[in-house]
């Protein structure tokens, strides 16, 4: 790799050719000089933006929801306010239609009496449909609540990008980092996966013989949405919020776990214990022979038990809205 | 050094560069290209905008929100050691095409990843968080000397053609396995592209402290303040409510397995086995020397370890990987 050339010239405004301030997240540069709005990346995606709502909106909304949360109400004078941030993630949004067929199989137990039978059921279908897919245009990205925003985005209409007023978008705004050849291999894949696993649910598959799809891009583009990221405190500890600037939705936040809910999970821990010791004497007992049954149950309740015992002694309750 | 004028492919500038270079980053618009072919590549730095200070805040405001941390934490941990390490990722964008064929039928599948793999070895701790690392949702900015200089700045170690490699081997497992999921037919992969996008340099805080004469580890990622991994200690008291709880779940197992033994005496077997299972987060937490807690998912990467049995795998399998020029 060798050293980037330098040299005294720099990106230029189309209008005053003063110097403009370029880095690899510029869409629009606005000029320092003369107040040009210069566009960069648009020849390569179609680009729309969701405007967010002010910085004062989203912190009354985040005090709002402190306020009226049964939990977080009680501690509402304890609570501090830490870090609000606010950018622009570039989100890409295909249509796709996707048409195949597939051959599938489930597995059925039926109980009659003692006897236990399994069969494989075979069914099969086609499909000819269209999707609407979104994913975050940025490579190995994880950010709190980017997924719940992600999804969000497929059901608001975005403007134009000239729409806005660049000199006051006072966010950080970030550029797509896919090219639009990956764009259409990333919404096929995607496409391929999703109608395989929404097949699989809805008809309760145990899994494919075959599958087949063939996914059409019909278009794509990139939208800019506002995320909202909030942290604050409790008690010294630190918390998450994240809120979508479009609706002020809460998209993900993270509260301290009370003592009182700490007592309440282990309570449901020992009703798991309980449970999981007296099914399997209980389904021995039982005329109809069915310990299969007997054992799932144990092992359910030995599941819960152990989810209620990890909680009991976490540190935050997640909570995410789809 | 005698230079040359090369065109930049994306904002047509003229730009000066040595005659012997082979990639190139245009001074005004960042295009980084490979001069024989035209090749795109990128070279970008996640900046450090989270100082040692405030990334120390953060880790112990995460690290008090936390389950049984001694009340005296707050006053009496003591920063160590803080040092900013500057890790280069080779990055990919890979797809690998898997086809199927089941009586008389074809179908063929697509599989589309973006792939970094850790560049170097630091030979420290970090290493091994460093390669599960899902990059923050923060802007990037054009290769930097200044905050390398800041840095303890690490060059890549790996050659890019082995990282090449380990993508390759990934992305025809993925496609493989993506084949599986879809098929009960003969399977193969047919063709595999895997295109080397260039490096990003990555920001994180190796932080040490100590608390009451023994030390812990903090890592903290500098570009978006995300606590990777943390370790603190837990307080007498907390050990012992849950080592109290513990025992209360177990001394009700076996009780009611008494109970139920009078039904069948199986009973008393499962009492105790699902006491003892229910239990067991709050017995090793309790008796773990250091509790841990991170606030970043790891991205599902692979090892370099795990890469190499991939790799043996696929030479099993016969698939011959393209030598890479």
């Amino acid at each position: 790799m060798t050293e980037p050339i330098i040299t005294e010239k720099v990106f230029k405004c189309s209008n005053c050719n003063g110097p403009l301030n370029y880095t690899p997240e510029t869409i629009a540069c606005v000029c320092e000089y003369c107040g040009t709005v210069n566009w960069f990346s648009t020849e390569k995606f179609k680009i729309f933006i969701i405007p967010t709502r002010t910085r004062d909106e989203v912190i009354n909304a985040f005090w709002n929801r402190m306020k009226e949360d049964p939990n977080m109400s009680k501690v509402y004078g304890d609570i501090e306010l830490v870090e609000v941030q606010g950018s622009y993630v570039p989100i890409l949004l295909g249509d796709v239609s996707v048409k195949g067929t597939w051959v599938g199989f489930r597995r059925e137990t039926e109980y009659s009496g003692k006897r236990v039978t399994t069969r494989i059921v075979t069914e099969r279908g086609f499909f000819n449909t269209s999707l609407r897919l979104a994913v975050e245009a940025r490579r190995e990205a994880a950010e709190y609540g980017l997924q719940e925003l992600t999804s969000q985005t497929k059901t608001i209409v975005a403007q134009p990008l000239e729409s806005v007023d660049w000199k006051r978008i006072g966010l950080q705004v970030l550029n797509a980092e896919v090219s639009p050849e990956e764009a259409v291999d990333e919404l096929k894949d995607m496409a391929e996966d999703q109608m395989r696993d929404s097949i699989r649910s809805s008809k309760r598959l145990d899994g494919f013989y075959y599958y087949s799809c063939t996914p059409n891009v019909d278009s794509f583009w990139i939208v800019l949405a506002p995320l909202w990221s909030i942290v604050y405190k409790y008690k010294g500890g630190m918390y998450r919020a994240s809120i979508s600037g479009y609706n002020l939705q809460f998209l993900r936040v993270s509260e301290p776990v009370f003592l009182s809910q700490r007592a309440l999970y282990v309570i449901g821990a020992v009703l798991a214990i309980l449970a999981g010791t007296f099914i399997l004497p209980l389904t021995l007992l039982s005329k109809e022979d069915v310990p299969s049954i007997g054992f799932f149950i144990f092992i359910l309740s030995c599941i819960a038990g152990i989810f209620l015992t990890r909680k009991s002694v976490s540190d935050v309750r997640e909570e995410k809205w789809k | 050094m005698s230079l040359r004028q090369l065109t930049c492919i994306n904002c047509n500038a003229t730009i000066t560069a040595p005659q012997a270079a082979s990639i190139v980053v245009c001074p005004y618009c960042g295009h980084t290209f490979e001069v024989s072919t035209g090749k795109k590549w990128e070279y970008f730095m996640f900046p450090a905008y989270v100082d040692s200070a405030s990334a120390w805040r953060k880790a112990i405001q995460f690290i008090l929100r936390r389950y049984g941390v001694p009340e005296d934490f707050n006053t009496e941990a003591n920063l160590s050691r803080a040092e900013l390490y500057n890790i280069p990722y080779h990055v990919f964008s890979c797809k690998a095409y898997s086809s199927c064929s089941y009586h008389g039928n074809q179908a063929s599948y697509l599989e589309v990843r973006n792939m970094s793999i850790l560049a170097t070895r630091t030979g420290t701790w970090l290493d091994g968080f460093a390669e599960t690392l899902s990059f923050s949702v923060r802007g990037r900015s054009f290769f930097n000397p200044s905050q390398a200089q800041k840095s303890r700045f690490y060059l890549p170690t790996l050659d890019y053609r082995q990282a090449y490699n380990m993508a390759y081997h990934f992305i025809v497992n993925q496609a493989m396995s993506e084949a599986r999921k879809s098929c009960s037919g003969s399977k193969g992969v047919d063709k595999a592209e895997v295109n080397y996008l260039g490096l990003v340099h990555y920001p994180l805080w190796l932080m040490e402290y100590t608390y009451k004469g023994k030390t812990y580890k903090v890592l903290m990622d500098a570009s978006g303040g995300r606590v990777i991994f943390v370790e603190y200690p837990l307080s007498t008291k907390s050990r012992t409510t849950m080592l109290t709880a513990a025992a209360i779940m177990i001394i009700v197992g076996l009780v009611s397995g008494l109970l139920a033994s009078f039904i069948s005496p199986i009973g008393i077997l499962s009492g105790l086995l699902s006491a003892i299972i229910v239990s067991s987060p709050l017995l090793t937490k309790a008796l773990s020397l250091k509790d841990k807690g991170s606030e970043t998912p790891a991205q599902h990467r692979l090892s370099s370890e795990a890469w190499s049995a991939i790799g043996a795998l696929t030479s099993i399998t016969g698939f011959r990987l393209p030598v890479l020029e």
